[in-house]
C-alpha cells in the first residue's frame, strides 16, 4: 500500500499508466457475430414470451377476436347475399355471383379499406381474405403495443437484462428483442389468419379454399409489415422508461398520438395550408401508408411497405438513443 | 504480478448522491479480492461500471489490459453476479445458462455441457428443468452464481454471492470460489467479513465512493507483525513487557494482542511470547496470526 497525492490512501501498487493502456478502444464490429447475438437474443426472447401468461392470453384474445369478427362478417355476408338473392330472384351459386357484383359489397369493402374507388379494384379478392386483412391491420397495432411495449423496460426494471448486457452489446440485445417481438407478432397474425380461414371453411358457403388461402397469406404478410411500424413505436416506449407500467402507459399514449397525428394531418384545410409539408410529415406516421397496402400496383405497395419498415426502425432507433446512453 | 482490474479516478453521481468519488484501486491477477464497505459505499455501482452497465461521469477502468469492458468484444472474458437482479422467470435454469453461454460465444454443445456442469456445481442438477419462477430464493441465487462462473472467464465480479443461502450452501459456494484461485480473478463484494476472510487473499475497503485502504489480506490484517493469544486468565502485562521491550502488549478481553516491529516474524514472536505465557497461569488456548478482517475494517472506519 502507498499513499497517493489525491488526499486518500491509494491502493495501486502498479504503474497506472501501464495498466490503463493507450488510447480509446476500437469497437468490435464483426457483422456475423452481431447477427449471431441478435438471433440468440431473439430466440430466447420468443421462448420467454411464449412461456408467459401475458403473451399467451393476448394471443388467444386476438385469435378469439379474429374468429368472432370473421363469424360476424360471414353472417353479414350471408344476410346481404340473401337480400340480394331475394331482390334479384336468384338462388345458390347465382346468388353468390350477384353478391360479388353488387354495389352493397363494394360499399362494404369500401368501408373496410377506407376508399370506395380502391374497393372496386379489390373485388377479385375473396371477401373473407379482405375482411381478414382489414381486421389484422386494424387490431395489430393494439396487439403489438400490449404484448411488446414493456419487453425491454421490464427487463431493465427487474435487472434481468444485466445478465445479457455484459455478454453482448446493447444494440445487438435491443435488436434481438425487436426480432423476438416481431416473431411473436407474426405468430399472432398467423394464428388469426388460420382461425379466420378455418371458420370460413366451415361457415361460408361461397368459400374458395385455394384462392382465399393465397390472399390471406398475402394480406397477413402486409399486416406484419404494417405491425412492424407499430412494433417500432412499442419498443421506442420500452426503451425510454424504466418500469413496466410506465412502458405500457407510454406505449398506449404513443399509439394514440401516432394515430391522432396521422388522422389530423389528413384534414383538407391543413393540406391546403402547405400541401408538401403536410404530406411529408403525414408520411412519417404508419396510418398514412395503410391505404397503399391495399393497392393492386406492386410499386405502390412496395413503397408503402418500405416506408413502414423505415418508420418502425426510426421509432426503434429513437428509443435506442436513450437506451444506449442510460444505465442498465 | 500484473493487475487484472485497474480503476482510476472513477466518479458517478446519482442526483445529489455522489456514489463514486474518485475511486482508485487495482486487483492483482489470479487473486480472490474482497470488496468491503458499508451500505451505500459504492460497491454495487463499482461493479456496474466495471461491467459496462453503468456509465461513469469520469474516470477510467481497465480490465485485463484491454481497457474498459466491451460486452461483445470481451464476452466471456469477464462475468458477473449482479446484486438484486431477477432472473427471467419463465425459462428453466438449463435454458437460461445455455442461452448465456451461447452469448459468450460457445457452440450449442459446449453451452449444454457448461450449463450442466455449473448446475451440478451449485447443486441444482435436479431442478435444471424447472422454471426459474418455481425455484426458491436460494436456488435462484445459485443459478445466478452458476451463470457467473460459465465458461472460462478471466475475471468474475460477485456482488453478495451468498446472500440468502443456508449455511451448508455458503460453505459449498466458498469452496467453489476458493477452487477458482489462481485460475481466474474473483472480486467479491460482501458484508460478511468472516466469509471474506476465509475466502480472499486481497481486500479493498471502500467508503463514500473512495478506496480508503487495500492490499493483501496479510498486509491489511497485519499478519506479519501482530499475534493474538487467547488465554483462560488475564495476567499482568508489566512482566511480559519488561522481558521483551521491543514488543507491545495489550489485552483485548481475554486475548493478548502482541504487536512487533516489521523486522519480526510470527515464529520469532511465538518463540518469545509463548514460553512466557506458559510460565504464568494464563492458560494458553489459541494462537491467531494478525487481526481479524473485521477488526482491520473497524479500525479503518474509526480512523
Amino acid at each position: 500500500m502507498r499513499r497517493c497525492g489525491h488526499g486518500v490512501t491509494r491502493c495501486c501498487p502498479w504503474p497506472l499508466e501501464t495498466a490503463l493502456g493507450g488510447g480509446p478502444q476500437k469497437l468490435h464490429s464483426d457483422p456475423v457475430e452481431r447477427i449471431r447475438s441478435i438471433g440468440l437474443v431473439a430466440g430466447f426472447d420468443l421462448l420467454e414470451s411464449l412461456r408467459s401468461r401475458k403473451a399467451i392470453a393476448l394471443l388467444l384474445l386476438y385469435l378469439i377476436a379474429s374468429l368472432g369478427g370473421a363469424a360476424i362478417f360471414i353472417h353479414v355476408l350471408g344476410e346481404l347475399r340473401d337480400r340480394i338473392a331475394q331482390e334479384a330472384g336468384v338462388m345458390g351459386a347465382m346468388a353468390t355471383q350477384a353478391l360479388l357484383r353488387s354495389e352493397q359489397l363494394v360499399e362494404l369493402i369500401g368501408d373496410l379499406v377506407g376508399d370506395e374507388a380502391l374497393a372496386r379494384s379489390l373485388l377479385s379478392i375473396p371477401v373473407l381474405a379482405l375482411f381478414y386483412g382489414w381486421f389484422s391491420m386494424t387490431f395489430i397495432p393494439l396487439l403489438v403495443i400490449l404484448t411488446s411495449a414493456d419487453s425491454i423496460a421490464s427487463e431493465i426494471a427487474t435487472g434481468s437484462a444485466r445478465y445479457a448486457l455484459f455478454r453482448t452489446d446493447r444494440l445487438s440485445w435491443a435488436l434481438g428483442k425487436l426480432v423476438g417481438q416481431l416473431c411473436l407478432m407474426t405468430l399472432g397474425v398467423v394464428l388469426g389468419a388460420a382461425g379466420a380461414y378455418a371458420l370460413g371453411l366451415i361457415l361460408y358457403d361461397g368459400f374458395a379454399p385455394g384462392q382465399t388461402a393465397w390472399w390471406i397469406a398475402r394480406l397477413a404478410a402486409r399486416s406484419i409489415v404494417y405491425g412492424f411500424a407499430y412494433l417500432g413505436v412499442a419498443l421506442c416506449a420500452s426503451q425510454l422508461v424504466r418500469t413496466r407500467a410506465m412502458a405500457r402507459a407510454l406505449g398506449l399514449l404513443l399509439l394514440f398520438a401516432v394515430w391522432l397525428a396521422g388522422t389530423l394531418l389528413r384534414i383538407p384545410s391543413l393540406n391546403e395550408w402547405s400541401p408538401q409539408l403536410v404530406s411529408a410529415v403525414r408520411h412519417l406516421f404508419p396510418n398514412a401508408h395503410s391505404l397503399d397496402l391495399w393497392r393492386p400496383a406492386l410499386l405502390d405497395r412496395g413503397v408503402a411497405m418500405g416506408a413502414l419498415i423505415l418508420i418502425g426502425l426510426g421509432f426503434f432507433a429513437l428509443g435506442f438513443v436513450r437506451l444506449h446512453r442510460r444505465d442498465a | 504480478m500484473k493487475p487484472a482490474l485497474t480503476i482510476r479516478g472513477l466518479r458517478k453521481r446519482y442526483g445529489r448522491t455522489q456514489a463514486l468519488d474518485g475511486l482508485d484501486f487495482a486487483v492483482p491477477e489470479g487473486v480472490i479480492c474482497g470488496l468491503v464497505g458499508p451500505n451505500g459505499a459504492g460497491k454495487t455501482t463499482t461493479f456496474g461500471v466495471v461491467g459496462g452497465l453503468i456509465r461513469p461521469d469520469a474516470g477510467q477502468v481497465d480490465v485485463g489490459g484491454r481497457g474498459p469492458h466491451h460486452a461483445r468484444r470481451d464476452s466471456g472474458k469477464m462475468t458477473m453476479l449482479p446484486q438484486d437482479c431477477e432472473l427471467p422467470p419463465h425459462v428453466s435454469p438449463r435454458q437460461l445458462l445455455h442461452y448465456l453461454a451461447r452469448l459468450q460465444g460457445m457452440s450449442a454443445g459446449q453451452a449444454t455441457r457448461a450449463a450442466d456442469q455449473r448446475l451440478e456445481q451449485v447443486a441444482l442438477s435436479d431442478r435444471a428443468s424447472s422454471r426459474v419462477k418455481e425455484l426458491s430464493h436460494g436456488m435462484r441465487r445459485r443459478v445466478a452464481v452458476a451463470q457467473a462462473l460459465l465458461g472460462d472467464p478471466e475475471i468474475v465480479l460477485l456482488d453478495e454471492p451468498t446472500a440468502g443461502l443456508d449455511p451448508a450452501l455458503v460453505v459449498r459456494m466458498r469452496e467453489l470460489f476458493v477452487e477458482q484461485r489462481g485460475r481466474r480473478t474473483l472480486v467479491i463484494s460482501s458484508h460478511n467479513l468472516l466469509e471474506l476472510e476465509a475466502t480472499c487473499d486481497h481486500v479493498v475497503f471502500i467508503e463514500a465512493g473512495r478506496c480508503v485502504r487495500s492490499g493483501s489480506l496479510a498486509e491489511v490484517t497485519e499478519q506479519g507483525v501482530l499475534m493474538r493469544y487467547l488465554v483462560e486468565r488475564t495476567v499482568e502485562l508489566s512482566a511480559l513487557q519488561q522481558a521483551e521491550p521491543e514488543l507491545t502488549f495489550r489485552w483485548d478481553k481475554a486475548t493478548l494482542v502482541v504487536q512487533a516491529p516489521s523486522s519480526w516474524t510470527a515464529s520469532r514472536m511465538n518463540a518469545t511470547v509463548v514460553p512466557q505465557l506458559m510460565a504464568t497461569e494464563a492458560g494458553l488456548l489459541e494462537i491467531r496470526q494478525g487481526r481479524s478482517l473485521e477488526d482491520a475494517y473497524l479500525a479503518g472506519a474509526e480512523r
